[in-house]
Protein backbone atom coordinates (compact mmCIF):
# COMPACT_ATOMS: atom_id res chain seq x y z
CA UNK A 1 0.00 0.00 0.00
CA UNK A 2 1.17 3.52 -1.07
CA UNK A 3 2.07 5.43 1.67
CA UNK A 4 1.59 9.76 1.73
CA UNK A 5 5.42 10.42 1.71
CA UNK A 6 5.13 8.06 -1.41
CA UNK A 7 1.98 9.47 -2.98
CA UNK A 8 3.74 12.85 -2.61
CA UNK A 9 7.24 11.88 -4.20
CA UNK A 10 5.52 10.15 -7.30
CA UNK A 11 3.48 13.58 -7.82
CA UNK A 12 6.56 15.61 -7.60
CA UNK A 13 8.23 13.52 -9.72
CA UNK A 14 5.72 12.62 -12.27
CA UNK A 15 5.00 16.81 -12.12
CA UNK A 16 8.73 17.39 -12.80
CA UNK A 17 8.96 15.16 -15.33
CA UNK A 18 6.06 16.78 -17.49
CA UNK A 19 6.90 20.00 -16.41
CA UNK A 20 10.57 19.55 -18.06
CA UNK A 21 8.58 17.77 -21.14
CA UNK A 22 6.25 20.82 -21.84
CA UNK A 23 9.43 23.48 -21.40
CA UNK A 24 11.23 20.98 -23.76
CA UNK A 25 8.77 21.67 -26.09
CA UNK A 26 7.73 25.18 -25.97
CA UNK A 27 10.94 27.47 -24.88
CA UNK A 28 12.79 26.50 -28.31
CA UNK A 29 9.60 28.39 -29.87
CA UNK A 30 10.04 31.24 -27.74
CA UNK A 31 12.27 34.63 -28.26
CA UNK A 32 13.44 33.51 -24.49
CA UNK A 33 15.48 30.57 -27.11
CA UNK A 34 18.46 32.59 -28.17
CA UNK A 35 19.70 33.31 -24.79
CA UNK A 36 20.22 29.95 -24.23
CA UNK A 37 23.43 28.83 -24.32
CA UNK A 38 26.63 26.29 -23.20
CA UNK A 39 29.48 28.70 -21.28
CA UNK A 40 32.23 27.32 -18.64
CA UNK A 41 29.61 28.50 -15.67
CA UNK A 42 27.21 25.95 -17.03
CA UNK A 43 29.52 22.98 -17.24
CA UNK A 44 30.62 23.58 -13.87
CA UNK A 45 27.67 23.91 -12.10
CA UNK A 46 26.31 20.75 -14.06
CA UNK A 47 29.73 18.78 -11.98
CA UNK A 48 28.96 20.52 -8.99
CA UNK A 49 25.15 19.35 -8.84
CA UNK A 50 26.41 15.88 -10.23
CA UNK A 51 28.47 15.32 -7.10
CA UNK A 52 25.55 16.81 -4.83
CA UNK A 53 23.26 14.51 -5.92
CA UNK A 54 25.88 11.48 -6.04
CA UNK A 55 26.87 12.22 -2.07
CA UNK A 56 23.39 12.84 -1.00
CA UNK A 57 22.41 9.55 -2.70
CA UNK A 58 24.82 7.90 -1.02
CA UNK A 59 24.30 9.21 1.91
CA UNK A 60 20.59 8.47 2.14
CA UNK A 61 21.89 5.09 0.01
CA UNK A 62 23.90 3.80 3.29
CA UNK A 63 21.27 5.34 5.95
CA UNK A 64 17.88 4.56 4.41
CA UNK A 65 18.91 1.54 2.23
CA UNK A 66 14.80 -0.09 2.85
CA UNK A 67 13.24 3.17 1.52
CA UNK A 68 15.29 4.47 -1.34
CA UNK A 69 14.06 2.63 -3.58
CA UNK A 70 10.30 1.76 -2.16
CA UNK A 71 9.92 5.53 -2.20
CA UNK A 72 11.51 6.11 -5.10
CA UNK A 73 13.71 8.50 -3.02
CA UNK A 74 16.88 7.81 -5.66
CA UNK A 75 14.63 9.33 -8.48
CA UNK A 76 13.77 12.58 -6.48
CA UNK A 77 17.67 12.77 -5.57
CA UNK A 78 18.96 12.56 -8.92
CA UNK A 79 15.94 15.18 -10.37
CA UNK A 80 18.03 18.61 -10.46
CA UNK A 81 20.51 16.77 -12.29
CA UNK A 82 18.69 15.16 -15.38
CA UNK A 83 16.59 18.69 -15.26
CA UNK A 84 20.42 20.46 -15.91
CA UNK A 85 20.96 17.42 -18.72
CA UNK A 86 17.26 18.30 -20.11
CA UNK A 87 18.79 21.91 -20.21
CA UNK A 88 21.95 20.95 -22.39
CA UNK A 89 19.69 18.56 -24.57
CA UNK A 90 17.66 21.79 -24.88
CA UNK A 91 20.96 23.75 -25.66
CA UNK A 92 22.11 21.06 -28.09
CA UNK A 93 17.81 21.15 -29.82
CA UNK A 94 18.15 25.23 -30.15
CA UNK A 95 21.44 25.27 -31.44
CA UNK A 96 20.86 22.02 -34.00
CA UNK A 97 24.55 21.36 -32.70
CA UNK A 98 24.71 18.28 -30.61
CA UNK A 99 29.21 19.43 -29.49
CA UNK A 100 28.22 22.10 -27.36
CA UNK A 101 30.80 21.28 -25.28
CA UNK A 102 34.76 22.49 -26.22
CA UNK A 103 37.27 19.81 -26.78
CA UNK A 104 39.05 20.23 -23.62
CA UNK A 105 35.62 19.49 -21.83
CA UNK A 106 35.03 16.58 -24.16
CA UNK A 107 38.69 15.12 -23.44
CA UNK A 108 38.03 15.74 -19.69
CA UNK A 109 34.96 13.99 -19.91
CA UNK A 110 36.06 10.77 -21.51
CA UNK A 111 38.94 10.73 -19.29
CA UNK A 112 36.57 10.94 -16.90
CA UNK A 113 34.83 8.23 -17.90
CA UNK A 114 37.80 6.17 -17.72
CA UNK A 115 38.53 6.74 -14.57
CA UNK A 116 34.82 6.22 -13.55
CA UNK A 117 35.13 2.87 -15.18
CA UNK A 118 37.83 1.74 -13.35
CA UNK A 119 36.52 2.52 -9.93
CA UNK A 120 33.24 1.40 -10.52
CA UNK A 121 35.30 -1.75 -10.22
CA UNK A 122 36.48 -1.81 -6.44
CA UNK A 123 33.08 0.20 -5.71
CA UNK A 124 30.80 -2.72 -6.62
CA UNK A 125 33.63 -5.75 -4.83
CA UNK A 126 32.95 -3.64 -1.69
CA UNK A 127 29.23 -4.07 -2.23
CA UNK A 128 29.52 -7.68 -3.05
CA UNK A 129 31.34 -8.26 0.21
CA UNK A 130 28.48 -6.04 1.67
CA UNK A 131 25.89 -8.62 0.06
CA UNK A 132 28.15 -11.06 1.09
CA UNK A 133 28.20 -10.85 4.80
CA UNK A 134 24.40 -9.68 4.80
CA UNK A 135 25.00 -5.52 5.94
CA UNK A 136 23.05 -5.22 2.65
CA UNK A 137 20.13 -7.41 0.70
CA UNK A 138 17.54 -6.44 -2.04
CA UNK A 139 18.36 -4.28 -5.38
CA UNK A 140 20.50 -1.65 -3.13
CA UNK A 141 23.05 -2.11 -5.32
CA UNK A 142 21.70 0.00 -8.09
CA UNK A 143 21.11 3.04 -6.45
CA UNK A 144 24.71 2.46 -5.02
CA UNK A 145 26.07 2.38 -8.28
CA UNK A 146 24.22 4.78 -9.81
CA UNK A 147 25.49 7.12 -7.52
CA UNK A 148 28.79 6.38 -7.04
CA UNK A 149 29.28 6.52 -10.96
CA UNK A 150 27.57 10.27 -11.06
CA UNK A 151 29.80 11.47 -8.06
CA UNK A 152 33.07 9.94 -9.62
CA UNK A 153 32.36 10.88 -13.38
CA UNK A 154 31.44 15.13 -12.00
CA UNK A 155 34.25 14.63 -9.33
CA UNK A 156 36.59 13.60 -12.01
CA UNK A 157 35.67 15.75 -14.35
CA UNK A 158 35.62 18.81 -12.49
CA UNK A 159 38.86 18.25 -11.24
CA UNK A 160 40.12 17.49 -14.73
CA UNK A 161 38.82 20.71 -16.18
CA UNK A 162 39.47 22.87 -13.72
CA UNK A 163 43.34 21.51 -13.42
CA UNK A 164 44.83 24.36 -15.95
CA UNK B 1 58.26 15.04 -27.27
CA UNK B 2 55.92 17.86 -26.45
CA UNK B 3 53.86 20.90 -27.93
CA UNK B 4 55.38 24.29 -27.05
CA UNK B 5 53.14 27.35 -27.89
CA UNK B 6 54.01 31.47 -27.84
CA UNK B 7 50.33 31.96 -27.21
CA UNK B 8 50.87 33.83 -23.97
CA UNK B 9 53.03 35.93 -26.21
CA UNK B 10 51.03 36.01 -29.75
CA UNK B 11 48.15 37.64 -27.27
CA UNK B 12 50.37 40.31 -25.50
CA UNK B 13 51.29 41.37 -29.24
CA UNK B 14 47.88 41.30 -30.41
CA UNK B 15 46.65 44.42 -28.24
CA UNK B 16 46.80 41.85 -24.70
CA UNK B 17 43.79 40.54 -25.41
CA UNK B 18 42.47 38.60 -22.75
CA UNK B 19 42.49 34.89 -22.48
CA UNK B 20 38.45 34.90 -22.00
CA UNK B 21 38.19 37.33 -25.36
CA UNK B 22 40.21 34.83 -27.31
CA UNK B 23 38.09 31.85 -26.29
CA UNK B 24 35.12 33.71 -26.91
CA UNK B 25 36.25 34.68 -30.56
CA UNK B 26 37.70 30.73 -31.43
CA UNK B 27 34.99 29.02 -29.93
CA UNK B 28 36.21 27.50 -26.74
CA UNK B 29 36.47 28.49 -22.99
CA UNK B 30 38.76 30.17 -21.18
CA UNK B 31 40.40 27.29 -19.45
CA UNK B 32 40.81 25.65 -22.59
CA UNK B 33 43.37 28.60 -23.59
CA UNK B 34 45.02 28.63 -20.25
CA UNK B 35 45.60 24.78 -20.61
CA UNK B 36 47.04 25.02 -23.60
CA UNK B 37 49.14 28.40 -22.82
CA UNK B 38 50.78 26.24 -19.82
CA UNK B 39 51.58 23.18 -21.96
CA UNK B 40 48.88 20.77 -20.18
CA UNK B 41 46.56 20.18 -23.23
CA UNK B 42 47.31 19.72 -26.86
CA UNK B 43 44.73 21.44 -29.24
CA UNK B 44 42.97 19.68 -32.02
CA UNK B 45 44.52 20.69 -35.63
CA UNK B 46 41.34 22.71 -36.29
CA UNK B 47 41.42 24.86 -32.97
CA UNK B 48 45.39 25.28 -33.82
CA UNK B 49 44.44 26.27 -37.46
CA UNK B 50 41.58 29.03 -35.85
CA UNK B 51 44.19 30.53 -33.56
CA UNK B 52 46.67 30.80 -36.21
CA UNK B 53 43.99 32.52 -39.01
CA UNK B 54 43.01 35.01 -35.74
CA UNK B 55 46.84 36.11 -35.04
CA UNK B 56 47.35 36.25 -38.77
CA UNK B 57 50.35 33.79 -38.28
CA UNK B 58 51.05 30.21 -39.68
CA UNK B 59 50.46 27.14 -37.05
CA UNK B 60 54.19 26.75 -36.74
CA UNK B 61 54.74 30.26 -35.88
CA UNK B 62 52.54 29.47 -32.67
CA UNK B 63 53.30 26.12 -31.97
CA UNK B 64 56.65 23.99 -31.89
CA UNK B 65 58.03 20.99 -31.16
CA UNK B 66 59.85 20.65 -27.92
CA UNK B 67 62.47 17.39 -28.27
CA UNK B 68 62.72 14.53 -25.65
CA UNK B 69 65.88 15.29 -23.93
CA UNK B 70 66.55 11.33 -24.29
CA UNK B 71 65.39 10.78 -27.62
CA UNK B 72 67.85 13.79 -28.30
CA UNK B 73 70.90 11.11 -27.18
Amino acid sequence: METTIEKIIKLLLVFTVVAAGFLYWLLPKTKLARHFKMNETLFIVTNIIGMICGIVGLVVTFLFPQFIIELHLWELIVTPFALIYIYWRLIMRIRKNTEIVDEKQDYNMTRAGAITMAFSIPAMVIMFILYYNRIFNGPIWFPYYFFVTLLVFSASTLFLFRKA
Amino acid sequence: MKLGNNLRRCRFDKDEISQQALAAIVGVTRQTILSIEKGKFVPSTLLALKLAKFFNKSVEDIFYIIEDEKAEK
